[in-house]
């Protein structure tokens, strides 16, 4: 290897340090391997009496304020996340279940409310119209009570619409936002490891 | 050695090497190799610091047509090596006693 792509390698080893940083760490290495070259050396005997670029490059990292170096995902981190696989891809695939278990069970009680509040509106339609029916035959007693039991229904129908739109709207709402929390955290997460 | 001992060492190492005349990377190496363990990537890191903390300066001069940099002790450098040698004089009096007893031991 030359000194030109000894240097050129070292400023790509160093491209998590500050970019004035790898210019003065390039600079540094740069003026040793002249000052070797003019001891008699060749380019290839310089650049190989430096040592490891890797390792020159960890130890010049090593050195800098633990800010300034941009943290990659390590080796490790990513062969772990590949090698473990199996197990991280079941606990993210229980979690996804558990929320959407959550979610389901929220609606399913909106689902029910509704299906209530449907209910009381058909009870009280039916109770309405047995009503006209005994009205008609001349059974006046069965009318009145059916009109009564009609009229009850829908006054309790027509109050649950005024409480189910807004709870479903809330429903909604929380859905949504949930949801939008939930996405941020990963690609938080996800930002962070990149 | 403990690494952080060392690290001392090779500091003070370095700053003397500049007592006599500005020197630069090559040389340092050259001149404190017969005496302590020392290589170019670990006298970058350490020159880079003692410039931050004001006990050396650096400047470039024209050397065969190129820059090269050169190093100089400042006085506070200085006082960092007679403070060193007076830290040690008391290490030096617990080295000896330490000696001597494992050696009548």
């Amino acid at each position: 290897m030359n000194k030109a792509q000894f240097l050129k390698r070292l400023s790509s080893a160093l491209a998590r340090a500050p970019r004035g940083e790898v210019a003065k760490s390039v600079q540094y290495y740069s003026e040793i391997l002249d000052d070797r070259i003019e001891e008699g050396l060749s380019e290839d005997e310089a650049v190989q009496s430096l040592g490891e670029i890797g390792a020159i490059a960890e130890q010049i990292l090593s050195e800098l304020p633990a800010g300034s170096v941009r943290q990659g995902p390590r080796a490790v981190t990513v062969v772990l996340l590949i090698l473990g696989f199996p197990v991280w891809s079941s606990i993210l695939a229980a979690a996804a279940a558990v929320v959407l278990a959550l979610y389901a069970v929220l609606w399913a009680v909106d689902l029910a409310l509704w299906c209530v509040e449907l209910s009381l509106t058909v009870a009280s339609g039916i109770c309405l119209a047995a009503a006209g029916r005994w009205f008609l035959t001349g059974d006046a007693a069965y009318a009145l009570v059916a009109l009564g039991a009609g009229l009850v229904l829908a006054g309790a129908s027509i109050l649950g619409i005024h409480g189910m739109v807004p709870l479903t709207k809330q429903f909604g709402r929380f859905s949504a936002w949930s949801f939008r929390r939930i996405v941020r955290f990963f690609a938080g997460k996800r930002m962070r490891m990149v | 050695m403990d690494p952080q001992l060392k690290r001392g060492f090779v500091e003070v190492c370095v700053l003397s090497s500049l007592l006599r005349e500005d020197s630069y990377g090559y040389k340092i190496i050259k001149d404190l190799s017969g005496h302590i363990e020392i290589s170019e990537s670990t006298l970058y890191p350490i020159l880079r610091r003692l410039e931050a903390s004001g006990l050396l300066t650096v400047s470039s001069k024209e050397h065969n047509g190129r820059l090269r940099k050169y190093y100089a002790i400042t006085g506070e450098g200085r006082a960092r090596i007679r403070e060193f040698l007076t830290e040690w004089e008391s290490v030096m009096k617990a080295y000896e006693f330490i000696k001597g007893e494992a050696g009548g031991a």
